[in-house]
């Protein structure tokens, strides 16, 4: 199974683009952002009127992306699909309704709000401002990755706009910081979306040619996982027949990152070792996706050809893919 | 590609009527799908482990057995509200619910044996419909040997809020399809079912319900919580499902709508099935499961294919009680007395736009 990649958009704590992404990775200073992150987005303001912030952020790194490609004229806007990922949606908009549900009184309740409650609102608003009208789902579990170059090589569609979206929630926030198993991480929020194609372009940056998955059991991330992992891990990594030049791996700068780094060495010994967390910070449901902008990010710049990406979601997906470029 | 089977299910849903889960005075209506008997305490935990055990149970499986197929055998769990409990509780008593709002898969995944991923759909009302149709696709393309596919939703004040808010809700019983269709029950539910290819059901000897043929998904880019009016991209969304299942839409016996009882969806969907039907020969009998159960929201779309697979089974067709002027004259809407529905189809279409349709057929022993 094999899909193409041709551009990315990514809103993160160091790095608002993939030229900043290159940037950060080759030793370029960076101000890490506060959290919420402020950006800027392209989007007329009156098109994400009532959306939000959830939905703009996501949308604003789709627009990235899709005005980075080359979306043929003549290419029919079903053979277009959307297949985002997050791990806990829009938890503002969540934790706000839930405040005026708690009230009782239903007069207080904004249609609005709840309307942004649904961990898909960004994917429709997405498909709205773009005209996307095909293959489509929000994943608060999986790789959105594999599940759209599934659905390309099934020619169930022809491009699909791929990424993941995670907002930074104090609510949320502050609770997982509390957890032991995130002791070390820095939690941040972030957002990449790829517009991925289904047969090589002139546009095409990278080629995504492999992937292997399986499940920890729960999530490293909020559960400690025994070493039994070092053997679902080497399993996973074991499908991909060649070895990387690199592999930018989930580490986050927890307990997770010597049981992850045994297993990677065990089966690629010769290979680097990268930490995008490191950069951009725990991202929680939009970290694989955001290793995966790094990835093509250093193979844009020449640094590798062939990258190997890790990360792990919040029901304990481990997900891996490798990235070549063209 | 596999041929992909339903060899095991496990469903439940509610009645519709007053509601005691929550106090509901305040809203429009007090009139929610209900499942008599669930621990009050952890309604979505308990709809899981009954239906997931029925499935087990059903499917002539054990979890040991799931867990034999490791990572060959993969979950995909269709939801919406699954995590609204958490966020009234962190907001009424300031708990730490938050962080683990999505153990309900592992739950789920551990329950059933299941080593490998867990896939959750959170396409709104499509989500079941959709996890299901995403489970079709892997074993189809061979990425797993089987799958627990389905969902599951519970009753939460968060779903009759929003809804009320939305000024989404039926004064009384939803009535889909009737010109007196004034809104949605929200109901409560779950259905699971074991997939697999046919081979490995054959392999085993299982009792096979069904081929799953076909399955599509798409989007309406339209509007954030309305259906695009004209049915334009419904009827091609059904249109891909068929094609995908490779029949033509006259072979269809029984469709499934999502016929929700709101003026909007009803509408919207009449004017696809009337485009998808135009000059047929062939007409299918058409209906809503959600006038017996209410919109069990997330888990919508797989507690509908359990009520399609039984009438698969028993030639009985889902009859809407409350029917009695259908929408435009439709007369997809007329309920035989009998049907002998070997190929079916079944049809989810949710907020942001996202919808999916899957294409059934009784398979034949071969």
């Amino acid at each position: 199974m094999k899909a193409y990649i041709e551009s990315i958009g990514v809103i993160s704590r160091c790095a608002k683009s993939a030229d900043e992404l290159t940037k950060v990775q080759n030793g370029g200073g960076y101000e890490k952002a506060a959290l919420p992150i402020e950006f800027e987005s392209q989007i007329p303001p009156a098109k994400m009127r009532r959306n939000s912030r959830y939905n703009k952020f996501a949308c604003t790194a789709a627009d990235n992306a899709v005005r980075e490609t080359a979306i043929p004229e003549a290419l029919d806007r079903r053979r277009i699909g959307t297949i985002i990922s997050t791990g806990y949606g829009s938890s503002v908009n969540n934790t706000q309704f839930a405040e005026t549900v708690t009230k009782g009184v239903p007069g207080l309740c904004s249609p609005y709000i709840y309307a942004g409650t649904v961990p898909n609102s960004c994917v429709g608003q997405i498909c709205i401002l773009n005209g996307f009208k095909g293959v489509s789902t929000v994943l608060t579990g999986g790789d959105p990755l594999e599940y759209s170059a599934l659905l390309l090589a099934a020619n169930k569609a022809d491009m699909i706009l791929c990424g993941s979206v995670e907002e930074y929630c104090e609510a949320l926030y502050s609770e997982l910081g509390g957890l032991d198993t995130l002791k070390g991480a820095q939690l941040s929020e972030g957002t990449a979306m790829m517009m991925m194609t289904r047969e090589r372009t002139e546009k095409t940056l990278y080629a995504v040619t492999g992937f292997s998955c399986a499940s920890l059991g729960k999530s490293p991330l909020l559960h400690r996982i025994d070493e039994g992992a070092f053997d679902i891990i080497t399993d996973i990594l074991k499908k991909h027949e060649t070895a990387p030049d690199a592999v930018f791996t989930a580490a986050n700068g927890t307990y997770f990152d010597d049981i992850e780094s045994k297993a990677i060495k065990t089966i690629f010994p010769e290979t680097e070792l990268v930490s995008p967390k490191k950069w951009a910070g725990e991202t929680l449901g939009c970290g694989y996706m955001m290793n995966t902008a790094f990835a093509a990010a250093a193979i844009s710049s020449g640094k590798y050809k062939k990258v190997l990406v890790t990360g792990v979601d919040m029901v304990g997906n481990y997900c891996t893919s490798m990235i070549e470029g063209v | 590609m596999k041929r992909v089977v339903i060899t095991g299910m496990g469903a439940l849903s509610g009645e519709i009527k007053p509601t005691s889960v929550f106090d509901a005075s305040a809203l429009i209506t007090d009139k929610f799908g209900e499942i008599d008997g669930l621990d009050n305490n952890n309604r979505l935990y308990d709809i899981i482990r009954r239906t997931v055990s029925d499935m087990l149970a059903d499917a002539g499986l054990t979890s040991s057995d799931i867990s034999a197929y490791g990572n060959d055998c993969r979950m995909f769990f269709g939801t919406l509200f699954a995590r609204d409990n958490a966020y009234l509780e962190h907001s009424r008593t300031g708990a730490d619910t938050l962080a683990m709002s999505n153990e309900f898969a592992v739950y789920a995944a551990g329950l059933a044996g299941v080593c490998g991923t867990i896939d959750i759909s959170s396409a709104s009302c499509a989500a079941g419909t959709t996890a299901i149709g995403m489970a079709f696709d892997f074993i189809r393309n061979g990425l797993c040997r089987c799958a627990v596919a389905g969902g599951a939703e519970e009753l939460t004040p968060m779903g009759g809020f929003g809804f009320n808010a939305l000024k989404a809700l039926s004064g009384g019983i939803c009535n889909p399809y009737d010109v007196k269709h004034d809104g949605i029950n929200i109901g409560e539910g779950g259905a699971f079912f074991m997939l697999e290819t046919l081979e490995s059901a054959q392999a085993r000897n299982a009792r096979i319900y069904c081929e799953i043929l076909g399955f599509a998904s798409g989007n309406d880019a339209y509007h954030p919580t309305s259906p695009e009016p004209t049915g334009e991209e419904a009827f091609h969304l059904m249109q891909n499902a068929l094609d995908d299942a490779g029949i033509t839409a006259e072979r269809i016996d029984y469709i499934n709508g999502h016929g929700t009882g709101t003026v909007l969806n009803d509408s919207m969907e009449t004017n696809a099935l009337k485009r998808l039907y135009d000059g047929a020969d062939r007409k299918p009998f058409v209906s809503s499961t959600k006038a017996l159960v209410g919109h069990c929201m997330g888990a919508s779309g797989a507690v509908e294919l359990a009520s399609v697979i039984r009438s698969m089974q028993d030639g009985k067709p889902i009859v809407m009680p409350r029917l009695t002027e259908p929408l435009d004259g439709c007369e997809l809407y007329n309920a035989p007395e009998h049907i002998d529905i070997e190929y079916a189809m079944s049809n989810s279409f949710g907020f942001a736009g996202n919808s999916a349709s899957i294409v059934l057929r009784k398979l034949v022993s071969e």
